[in-house]
């Protein structure tokens, strides 16, 4: 081999090597590249998932908070209008003594008659309001025959000390120990707390 | 000997070739390095795909909730409705359980 020829061939070597070099620095850096596009693109995927996951929280959070203040509408509104139906009955109740006098003195003596069978005693007092003092004077033999149909024969002493309510009556016995209340506002007492339900189906009642 | 030396020669050209060969690959590596450094923070801060899509499912949010209130608001006019048509009779039921018939 002539020395022309091997230096040739050391040229030829060392370009081969340097080409090798630089094809392994490209591939390196390709993967190096490769690599980051993988890690930049998880990274938004995990900035999306995250984001994803506070606008679903967020979603569920509003809707929720809507149907909490849709709720508490209908509430409201179904409060104001039984509010309103007892305001009404309470101003009727009122309103009756002087519109009606005829139906409240016989209503009046239904209440006694019910409150005295329901007490065991004989002997039994009667109070309603001021203004119902003077009619019960009159209708105290009516009521006390109202009773003897129910073959409850009785004495009745009408209580000086009126009672603070809009009509109705309370009785009770000789000794105190036992009450029978029957008056409107004990009367609407216990349809707010039994049959409240049942006014309500009537106020939705459907035509 | 002139012919040693010529080799002598040839190799260090060699080793300049491959030298250079090597500084090459380094800049090359490192080129690729600071790319995916910078690759890497841009995504980091990027912020327009998580804006595009924050602002649709917001809309959509807006929308739903929109759609819950207007049913409940329907509702409770719906109610409202309901309850003016019958006050009246509403009104006669208590009456009747507490005057014994319609006052």
């Amino acid at each position: 081999m002539s020395i022309e020829s091997l230096k040739v061939e050391i040229r030829k070597k060392a370009e081969e090597e340097a080409k090798h070099i630089i094809d392994t620095a490209n591939g390196e850096g390709a993967g190096i590249i490769n690599q980051a596009e993988e890690e930049a693109k998880r990274i938004i995927e995990n900035k999306i998932k995250e984001n994803d996951k506070k606008l679903t929280e967020k979603e569920k959070i509003e809707l929720s908070l809507a149907r909490i203040e849709g709720r508490r509408k209908i509430l409201s509104v179904k409060s104001k209008y039984i509010a309103d139906v007892f305001e009404e009955v309470e101003k009727r109740l009122r309103e009756l003594p002087e519109k009606n006098p005829t139906r409240y003195r016989d209503l009046l003596v239904n209440y006694a008659v019910e409150a005295i069978n329901n007490l065991d005693e004989k002997e039994l007092f009667i109070k309603v309001n001021r203004h119902d003092q003077k009619i019960v004077n009159e209708l105290t033999e009516k009521i006390k025959n109202g009773s003897k149909k129910s073959n409850k024969i009785v004495g009745l002493q009408i209580s000086p000390e009126p009672i603070n309510a809009n009509g109705g009556v309370i009785i009770y016995t000789g000794d105190k120990k036992q009450y029978y209340v029957n008056t409107f506002e004990s009367r609407l007492k216990k349809i707010k707390s039994e049959d409240e339900g049942r006014v309500l189906e009537i106020l939705l009642r459907s035509k | 000997m002139p012919i040693i030396k010529d080799l002598v020669d040839e190799e260090k050209k060699t080793e300049e070739t491959i030298k250079e060969a090597e500084d090459r690959a380094k800049e090359i590596v490192n080129t690729a390095k600071k790319k995916a450094n910078q690759l890497i923070r841009e995504a980091e801060n990027e912020v327009n795909v998580v804006k595009d899509l924050t602002d649709r499912r917001e809309s959509e949010i807006a929308i739903k909730k929109e759609a819950v209130v207007k049913a409940y608001s329907e509702k409770v006019e719906e109610i409202e409705t309901s309850c003016e048509r019958n006050f009246g009779e509403a009104v006669d039921f208590i009456l009747n359980y507490i005057l014994g018939e319609i006052a």
